[in-house]
């Protein structure tokens, strides 16, 4: 007998069932290719800019997709063998020997390996030069990286998904293989008890959930990371135990409320869905775990690169900034006026241009305490001029303008006392909410003759210089180049300080939109999966489901209102786990803001409604398809 | 001839082919003409294979036939849209199955509660409804079980009970008693004449089984898709019991061997 006709026709005939499957398994492949491709681009290993990020993200994106998608295809491939052990007890029963069926197994996996890895690597090479592509333009690359897909690509795709494939049919070769024929021809007896309420698992589920939930909402800044496993577990079994007898404290509940069940839909749809109850609650849990897990990696991704974009562009107040200390401060003022000629050379524009030479003191007050440079009047006013924000009015001589606190809750203005070695200011200082005028944070601001009287006799270590620029552009390669021109002439050896929102953007944004970038396509990996487990589920259903709506049909139940019932159906298989997946990605992105002090929740919905229109539309689809599946006639 | 008003079903001329795109044609109904009564237990019998559950799927408008038509109640099936046909099942024909049909999903009241569900009646008359009827049918202290939890004679007593809760003009059931004991089936057949007697609802019924049929008040006898023989019950059931086998002895082929 040619068995490995056998195995093509096997597969043939189980294709609905091994569709997800496959589609899964080739867009995990697909995301390797690629995600190799970066790591092994020749270019990237002579140290590109920005290659080292780049790669290290590739890198730590490829190691999770394919361990995930080891764990995966191992759990799906079980429970399409498990499905299909009739289909090999006959094969038995007819006379394949122990030998043959472990050969046509074989041939199964050998098929469907190569499958998923031609159309995997094949989508890959395909999409390769849009993913350099994009990766040039987040990189913000002057030209272009080539694309590359060389052989140690194929090699290394073929290797690893390889080995997960052998091992996930090692597997079910012994799965089959355990069992008598007798086993396997014994039919998954299907009587569905009617599934009973545990109250002691419901207190349980509820307790652990609670717990879970507190301890993520209310724990502190320090053990928040530590509490982040046992916050995980409990989670999920409380997930389990709360979905499988919340629902059926809910159904029943509705199910006896005659006045509402006793109408068509709720009255076909509750019962099934209390039916199904069992089969459901274990799909339902995994797929709401993978959404919170998706949620949740991707909301503290987007968060910290948020958050890092925010830093890059809010915190530092100039576009580009020079700080000297002590006894050199009184050059800078004349080197900065090289550094503005030395600018607009490069190309860029320089609006506005400070240059300060001052001293810092202590200032003390009800609420400000600590130490501030002084700033006179006039430069204050220009800069908020500049920046287009409201200045306070002009001191008098003795008061002052506190900028860089921030709210304060005391009295505005407030008596302060400030001390410059030995010389002293009291007055009134009325506080200035705005943002700060230089990146050293606390500021003073006197009226310029207050303020030429006290940095005239300043001691030489009290001094600093500080000069200050905006350029436009102020982000991009451009001003990159521009601002790094300025810096070979700084001496940050000897305690100067230079800042440039471009570098510093650079550094920290860019590395992180690669590992956001990465992020995406390692998430619709998961994603993927999550949306066979569904399809699983469903093509398990689709034989009662096609008995059970025919035998209704029969009955004259219309079609709008079969139609109407399965939409109901597939609506809660779909989406109740996604609510219950935010509901815990909600609380998790409380916990990450506690941690990284800071609000991110507005962040992570921004990217969960994301998820929600892919979700919907594959919701859509699968609708469409099921219900014609179910081939109701007419 | 009787009045035409009291005529609940006319089937004239029906023939259906099966088969189509290559494949051999089957002729399973030829030219088979029927009428019922109100308040009439018919029964229909012929070898296996003679075409009695495709008359039975024309007569409850879930197939449609190659040619002739089935009216009832004074409306031709034929015309009516498939919504309509829906409804009209909905409403005017109840159904007993052979393996019960009940919904798994529904407890034995719930069951029989769905035609009257399905036509949004009120809960209170609902349960009213339910409850005489399972009194009836001596089920009421299993209604609020599953079709699993249940033996199989109370799901087919269920399953009258699903038939007929919203009198309709017709009952049709195909071998009803087929995965019944002997036991069951007699229960389930003084059910059946019960409610034919007490309720005067119609009932066609197909069978293999002549004690089954021995309860009707006429019997059919179908062979190759047509009618062979017909015969009405007098005074006994026994004496009928007896016609019955007479006729199936002349018909060969066998009662069907179930
Ligand atoms: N869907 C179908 N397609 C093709 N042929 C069919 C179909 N259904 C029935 N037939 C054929 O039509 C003929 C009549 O079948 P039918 O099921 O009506 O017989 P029956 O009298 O109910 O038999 P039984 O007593 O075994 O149930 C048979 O020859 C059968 O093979
Ligand atoms: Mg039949």
């Amino acid at each position: 007998m040619d068995i490995k006709r056998v195995a093509w026709s096997n597969l043939w005939r189980n294709r609905g069932r091994y569709l997800a499957y496959l589609g899964s398994a080739a867009f995990a492949v697909m995301v390797y290719f690629l995600f190799n491709a970066v790591v092994l681009h020749p270019d990237f290993q002579s140290g590109y800019r920005g290659a080292r990020y780049a790669v290290a993200a590739m890198r730590a994106g490829a190691v999770v997709v394919a361990a995930f998608t080891f764990f995966f295809l191992l759990f799906a491939h079980g429970s399409l063998i498990r499905f299909r052990r009739r289909e090999f007890g006959l094969m038995r029963l007819m006379g394949f020997t122990r030998g043959q069926l472990v050969r046509l197994l074989l041939w199964e996996s050998v098929i469907t390996a190569a499958a998923s890895l031609a159309v995997g690597s094949g989508l890959g090479l395909l999409f390769a030069r849009l993913f350099f592509m994009a990766i040039s333009v987040i990189l913000d690359l002057p030209e272009p990286i080539p694309v590359y897909a060389g052989a140690p690509v194929w090699l290394r795709t073929a290797g690893v998904f390889g080995a997960i494939f052998a091992a996930v049919s090692l597997q079910s070769i012994g799965e089959v293989m355990k069992h008598s024929i007798a086993e396997l021809l014994r039919s998954r007896r299907r009587t569905k008890e009617p599934p009973t309420y545990s109250r002691g698992k419901a207190v349980l589920g509820t307790v652990l959930l609670a717990v879970g939930y507190a301890w993520a909402a209310l724990g502190d800044q320090e053990h928040m990371f530590l509490a982040s496993m046992p916050v995980t577990a409990m989670v999920s079994v409380g997930t389990y135990l709360l979905i499988h007898e919340g629902s059926i404290a809910l159904l029943n509940r509705l199910r006896r409320n005659e006045r509402g069940f006793y109408r068509p839909v709720p009255f076909l749809h509750l019962s099934q869905l209390l039916f199904k109850l069992k089969d459901n609650a274990r799909t339902l849990t995994s797929v709401s775990l993978l959404v919170a897990v998706i949620l949740t990696a991707m909301g503290t991704i987007y968060s910290v690169y948020a958050l890092a974009r925010e830093d890059a562009l809010r915190g530092q107040v100039h576009s580009l900034e020079i700080a000297r200390f002590g006894a050199g401060a009184a050059d800078l003022a004349a080197e900065a006026e090289g550094f503005t000629m030395l600018l607009e050379d490069q190309g860029l524009e320089v609006p506005h241009h400070w240059s300060l030479l001052t001293a810092w003191a202590d200032l003390s007050s009800q609420d400000l305490m600590g130490s501030v440079i002084l700033v006179p009047y006039s430069i204050y006013r220009d800069m908020r001029e500049a920046a287009g924000q409201p200045a306070l009015p002009a001191p008098e001589p003795d008061d002052a303008l506190a900028v860089g606190f921030g709210p304060v809750s005391g009295a505005n203005p407030q008596p302060y006392v400030l001390t410059l070695e030995d010389q002293r200011l009291e007055g009134l200082a009325h506080v200035d909410e705005g943002r700060s005028l230089f990146y050293l944070q606390w500021a003073l601001v006197v009226a310029d003759e207050t303020f030429a009287r006290l940095t005239a006799q300043a001691p030489e270590d009290r001094r600093i210089a500080l000069a200050a620029w905006d350029t436009s552009p102020d982000l991009g390669r451009q001003a990159i180049a521009a601002h790094s021109a300025v810096r070979e002439h700084v001496d940050t050896g000897s305690g100067d300080v230079f800042l440039s929102r471009a570098v510093r953007y650079d550094d920290q944004v860019s590395q992180w939109s690669i590992v956001l970038f990465m992020a995406v396509f390692a998430s619709l990996v998961f994603f993927a999966a999550c949306c066979s487990l569904i399809y699983f589920r469903l093509s398990a259903e689709i034989e009662d489901d096609r008995r059970y709506y025919r035998r209704l049909s029969d009955l004259g139940v219309g079609r709008d209102l079969l139609r109407q019932v399965n939409r109901r159906q597939l609506v809660t298989l779909f989406f109740v786990p996604f609510l219950i997946g935010s509901v815990h990605f909600t609380f998790a992105m409380r916990a990450l803001s506690i941690t990284v002090g800071y609000s991110v929740i507005h962040y992570g919905w921004l990217m969960a409604l994301g998820y929600l229109v892919l979700y919907a539309l594959y919701f859509l689809a699968v609708q469409g398809f099921y219900w014609r599946s179910l081939r109701l006639g007419g | 001839m009787r009045d035409t008003t009291t005529r609940v079903l006319i089937a004239q001329g029906l023939t259906k082919i099966y088969g189509s795109r290559g494949r051999a044609v089957t002729r399973a109904l030829n030219n088979l003409s029927l009428a019922v009564d109100r308040g009439e237990f018919v029964g229909i019998m012929g070898p296996s294979g003679s075409g009695k559950t495709t008359l039975l799927n024309l007569l409850a408008t879930i197939d449609r036939p190659t040619s002739g038509t089935v009216t009832v109640e004074g409306r031709d099936t034929s015309r009516m849209s498939e919504r309509e046909l829906a409804l009209f099942r909905r409403k005017r024909l109840g159904f007993v199955f052979q393996d019960f049909n009940l919904l798994d999903s529904l407890t034995l009241r719930e069951n029989m509660a769905l035609p009257l569900v399905l036509d949004r009646q009120p809960p209170s008359l609902i349960r009213q409804r339910v409850e005489a009827l399972a009194q009836r049918l001596g089920i009421q202290h299993v209604l609020d079980r599953f079709p699993d939890e249940v033996s199989g004679g109370e799901q087919q007593r269920a399953a009258a009970g699903r038939a007929v809760i919203h009198e309709p003009a017709l009952v049709l059931a195909d071998e009803p008693t087929g995965n019944l004991d002997s036991r069951s089936s007699q229960a389930f057949m003084e059910i059946l004449r019960d409610l034919n007697e007490s309720l005067n609802v119609t009932i066609v019924m197909v069978t293999h089984d002549p004690f089954a049929a021995s309860y009707c008040s006429r019997v059919l006898f179908i062979r190759d898709g047509a009618l062979y023989n017909e015969i009405h019950r007098g005074d006994g059931r026994q004496a009928f019991f007896q016609q019955i086998l007479d006729v199936l002895a002349l018909l060969g082929g066998g009662s069907g061997g179930h």
